[in-house]
């Protein structure tokens, strides 16, 4: 068990360096961040104070051990836009996105398993039918679409739902910032969280459903029957239990996803999270903040994969054993 | 042998009974599903709308001279200044929706279908090699693929042109050639990754020995015996690839990062359109919006009946 978790170490750990070269290199190669800071009035004598303050003028292989020396430290450098640490400024909207990737997890999990189920047991009535096109439909949706339209929708032609923003009234639990603790929060989350979680509920009614019409067949969902248990027994606990498995394993993989595309989500909901920032740091070329991004966004993948990895070595022995003899 | 096939659909000519060939055996499982010829028939109308779009559209949305400010956020129906009338409405330069969205629907599934072709072409070659050499080449290779995939496409597209950004002043060719680039290393690995899986198999196959034996080259053997046969899978991948690159592409320019607004797909058409989202102004983002949809559900459906069909596991 220990040498699979230090061999899945070394990995996360060759790929956050490969990709904070690929990274810094491509940052690097692109253009002279000096182009954009300096004033277009200075003179020669003030552009060379400045490249040479930041450093710009050493070569490629020393800036890069600066960053990665620094990286270490937990400095990624200052943003140029706020003046302010990168990754401070990250850390502070990082709880709005994670509130955002939670809701729409739930939602995912909520609707999809018992739709998945519904559909998987009964694979030819009309309903299942309608939810399964809804589910083809749930994948061909182009998110950010879906997006306008439920806000035109619900925000501009309904006036449910407040369209943007994440509401005013932050509590904090255990530590964290969140709106969920008011109805306010729920109502403004409720839009960009369904928006969001649309693709991975339709992932979750497919495999709700295959998982089900896979269990169904199986000897012990006979022979609960043949005990006599009542049906509902017989899905609550001895269908769902086993397509969970799958369903659980998914999802912790996907949680990364959520992550990443709530940088459209973040976009179409102006919900103040680390997503739009990154999409307003492009559009500043606010270089420190978007390497930071990128490589925390990395280091959170590489994290969730490692961790995923683990989970599925404990449960299931075969992939460690495979991965030893290999 | 072209000579027994023409000697025997002659025969069936003349006795009127259809000779079952590889294609026609496809055809008439693919038709089997009502709501795939749907698909096929929608795939078909984007295509010739998107091949025949400067003759089909009613004016030229980028001809400075027939579009009018005057005519802005016109709603679906009204006259505009030239005296057509804009069906879909106009968008906020005055451009007519309709005409805008053909336009719009020619670079989209330009750029999807281009990015398809070169991934398609780059993905195999790279997994061939792989499956063909085996060992260290092999390991190496997959081992990128791995580490790419366990990233979602968006980031790694996000993590491209977040660095090698398109400018507002870069020429129409070069964005295109930059969100093509993107869009070829997000699709790549799923290329490599399928033709490696069914090239392992196949290399195994006697006709692979056989022709290695006749000291064919390896390029020989590769390209023209193996890749042949692995073709199945990638069809099945290149449909679903192209329906999400487009979709890809789209999310990208609506994020700013894709297309400039000299080159408006449909991603960028409906970003155009959500400023004017709030104020109720819903033609100009929802039309193209459902465009784009119809473009990616047709192509979808194919995919999804293309790997029915092909699946030899499903095969009676």
């Amino acid at each position: 068990m220990s040498v699979f978790i230090i061999r899945r170490l070394m990995h996360a750990i060759v790929v956050i360096f490969v990709m904070s070269f690929l990274v810094f290199s491509g940052v690097f190669l692109v253009g002279n961040p000096a182009d954009i800071l300096i004033a277009d009035d200075a003179d020669q004598a003030e552009r060379e104070q400045v490249i040479r303050d930041m450093g710009l003028d050493r070569p490629f292989y020393e800036q890069y051990w600066k960053f990665l020396v620094n990286a270490a430290r937990g400095d990624l450098g200052d943003s140029f836009v706020f003046d302010e640490p990168a990754l401070q400024l990250i850390l502070e909207r990082l709880p709005a996105t994670m509130e955002l990737a939670v809701a729409a997890l739930l939602i995912a999990v909520v609707f999809g398993i018992p739709l998945g189920v519904w559909a998987g047991l009964k694979p030819d009535a009309i309903p299942s039918k309608i939810i399964m096109t809804g589910s083809i439909l749930g994948f061909s949706l182009p998110t950010f679409w879906v997006g306008i339209m439920m806000m035109l929708l619900f925000a501009v032609i309904l006036g449910w739902l407040p369209s943007t923003g994440r509401g005013d009234e932050i509590t904090y639990v255990l530590g964290f910032p969140t709106s969920l603790g008011t109805f306010d929060g729920w109502a403004h989350v409720l839009l960009p969280a369904t928006n969001l979680a649309l693709f991975k509920l339709s992932l979750v009614i497919r495999l709700a459903r295959a998982g089900t019409r896979e269990v169904m067949h199986q000897d012990y969902v006979k022979f609960a029957r043949a005990k006599g248990l009542t049906e509902n027994r017989v899905v609550m606990v001895h269908v769902m239990k086993n397509i969970l498995i799958p369903v659980v394993t998914v999802l912790g993989l996907e949680f990364g996803g959520l992550v990443a595309f709530s940088v459209v989500t973040e976009t179409v909901f102006a919900w103040p999270g680390i997503g739009k920032l990154l999409i307003d740091s492009i559009g500043l070329l606010d270089r420190p903040v978007i390497v930071a991004y990128l490589m925390i966004i990395v280091f959170l993948f590489v994290i969730l994969n490692l961790l995923v990895d683990i989970a599925y070595s404990v449960l299931d022995p075969r992939v460690r054993l495979q991965d030893v003899k290999a | 042998m072209t000579a027994l096939n023409e000697e025997q659909s002659s025969l069936a000519v003349s006795t009127g009974v259809g000779v079952e060939t590889p294609f026609k055996r496809f055809l008439s499982d693919y038709k089997e599903s009502s709501v795939a010829v749907l698909g096929a028939i929608g795939v078909g109308v984007v295509m010739f709308i998107a091949l025949f779009g400067p003759w089909l559209a009613p004016t030229d949305p980028y001809d400075l001279a027939q579009v009018s400010v005057l005519d802005s956020r016109l709603t679906p129906g009204e006259t505009m200044m030239s005296g057509a009338t804009a069906w879909l409405g106009t968008d906020g330069a005055g451009r007519d929706m309709l005409s805008a969205m053909i336009y719009g629907m020619r670079i989209s599934l330009g750029v999807g279908i281009g990015s398809g072709i070169i991934a398609l072409m780059f993905g195999c070659s790279i997994g061939l090699i792989a499956a063909y050499c085996g060992g260290r080449v092999d390991t190496l290779i997959m081992r990128v693929v791995d580490i790419q995939l366990s990233f979602p496409a968006i980031l790694v597209a996000l993590i491209l042109l977040a660095v090698w950004k398109v400018k507002p002043n870069d020429p129409g060719y070069y964005a295109i050639f930059k969100i093509i680039v993107a869009l070829v290393v997000v699709q790549w690995a799923y290329y490599a990754r399928t033709i490696r899986g069914s090239a392992l198999v196949e290399r195994r196959k006697e006709y692979v020995e056989a022709a290695s034996s006749l000291a064919l080259s390896d390029q020989r053997v590769l390209f023209r015996h193996l890749l042949p046969n692995c073709l199945a899978p990638i069809i099945v991948v290149g449909a679903i690839q192209t329906a999400h690159a487009i979709s890809l592409e789209a999310t990208l320019s609506f994020l700013g990062l894709g297309l400039p607004q000299t080159e408006p797909s449909l991603g960028k058409l409906i970003a155009n359109g959500f400023e004017y989202v709030m104020s109720g102004k819903y033609w100009i983002s929802v039309f193209p919006g459902i465009a784009l949809l119809f473009m990616i559900m047709s192509i979808n459906l194919v995919g999804d009946r293309l790997r029915d069909v092909l699946n030899p596991r499903l095969q009676k």
